[in-house]
């Protein structure tokens, strides 16, 4: 009685495996939307948020700009009107709000360049930096201080005192010599080189790095 | 005889089909801190600047000020009442727990640090993961004589007049040029000539 039934019920075990099996694929159907993280995690962004590495202050990027350094490209995050009164030079202007339309993508979304946000201080492009970062795009950086931080390093240095060390001189005539480069005092480089060909050239010179002298050990 | 052969191979199929099942739903992490709002809505709330609020205008019996430098700064002066979760801090347990009760109690949270620049990484941080009911205070904090000041501040405000350093040569004929270029020895001379530092330390 039991063997005849239980044979009837293995005969038909292909079919009655295969439904529980379509049962459960269609469970699949009502289980609870479950929340997921994006590429970057809110960990991982804050990490990545607190670490200063992502600045890059106004004597490096006037250095690299001067030295044509041709893997930087300069995204203005002002307004239309800011950018033409004045940017960087070669700068591109993707205001804060149209960072994330597509036309912007296929400027801020790649590895080719080293992408320096800037704005009139931290705050703009610090939170651009933010939005970017957590959409995984990669090689941003961030202009410390802005263009606010440029003016008064580099347009207009402020003359260090006595007391101070060498490498403040140093630093301040490569600065002078950055804010001529930059169009200071009302000739820029470019007419410059028009009018006079023959003149000598502005030379702007390399700001040395300083060698430190070994320290401690055995 | 080939018959069970197959009942065999397809009942242990069938266990591991469920063990793996099993596997992966004991296995299964939730995230912790999940994005609420997407990258366009915090970008459409970063632009209306609502976030931003000078101290005048707090009204601290609904809100609570959080300081969000490290514990030292904290330790050195203070808002009064303000509690110190510093930014490293903010996803631990510890941290968010805080932020969840003050969320479920109504209060307004302002967070402050030394400028709102410093401020705006963990409310950006916090705005992302749903904390809508944070602000930023729109006020600069320092240190002077062991004294905890604050100052007012204006975020992203240009420097004024600051196009007219391109004009500075045009209208005084180079002068600022030539006057620069004297200078230059001068400093030199006053170079003071630091004695050479012995490298120090060793055995």
């Amino acid at each position: 009685m039991i063997n005849r039934k239980l044979a009837k019920i293995l005969a038909n075990r292909y079919v009655i495996l295969a439904s529980l099996l379509f049962i459960a694929a269609l469970g699949l159907l009502v289980l609870p939307g479950y929340k997921k993280n994006e590429r970057v995690t809110a960990e991982d962004l804050l990490a990545q948020v607190v670490n200063p590495e992502r600045y890059m202050t106004s004597d490096e990027l006037a250095e690299k700009i001067i030295a044509k350094d041709p893997s930087i490209l300069l995204i203005d995050l002002r307004s239309e009107n800011e950018y033409n009164e004045y940017t960087m030079p070669g700068a591109f202007n993707i205001p804060l709000d149209q960072i994330l339309d597509p036309e912007s993508e296929g400027y801020l979304n790649q590895d080719q360049y080293d992408i320096v946000l800037f704005s009139n201080q931290n705050l703009t492009a610090d939170q651009a930096w933010i939005l970017l970062t957590r959409k995984g795009y990669k090689n941003l950086h961030v202009l410390d201080g802005g263009i606010n931080g440029w003016y008064n390093t580099i347009l207009n240095p402020l003359k260090p005192t006595e007391n101070m060390p060498k490498e403040a001189f140093d630093r301040y005539d490569f600065r002078l010599a950055a804010a001529m480069y930059f169009g200071v005092g009302g000739e820029t480089l470019q007419d410059k080189d028009a009018e006079e060909e023959g003149s000598r050239k502005l030379v702007v010179p390399v700001m040395k790095k300083k060698k430190r002298k070994p320290e401690g050990g055995c | 005889m080939k018959e069970l052969e197959r009942t065999k191979r397809i009942s242990i199929s069938t266990v591991v089909f469920i063990l793996v099942l099993v596997i992966g739903i004991l296995t299964f992490k939730k995230p912790s801190n999940v994005y609420e709002k997407t990258t366009a809505e915090t970008l459409k709330a970063l632009t209306t600047r609502d976030y931003l609020v000078p101290l005048s205008e707090i009204d601290r019996s609904q809100s609570v000020m959080i300081d969000i430098r490290d514990k030292f700064d904290y330790s050195q002066g203070h808002l009064d009442n303000a509690l110190n979760i510093p930014t490293v801090e903010i996803l631990k347990d510890t941290g968010i727990s805080i932020f969840n009760e003050l969320r479920d109690s109504g209060k307004t949270i302002v967070l402050y640090g030394k400028n709102p620049h410093e401020a705006n990484r963990a409310w950006m941080i916090l705005y992302q993961l749903g904390y809508g009911n944070i602000k930023i205070l729109e006020n600069e904090t320092r240190l002077v004589d062991n004294d905890f000041q604050i100052t007012g501040y204006e975020v992203e405000k240009p420097i004024p007049d600051y196009l007219d350093i391109f004009q500075k040569g045009k209208t005084g004929d180079s002068n600022s040029v030539q006057s620069t270029v004297p200078e230059t020895p001068k400093k030199v001379m006053v170079i003071q000539k630091k004695k050479k530092r012995k490298p120090e330390g060793g055995c």
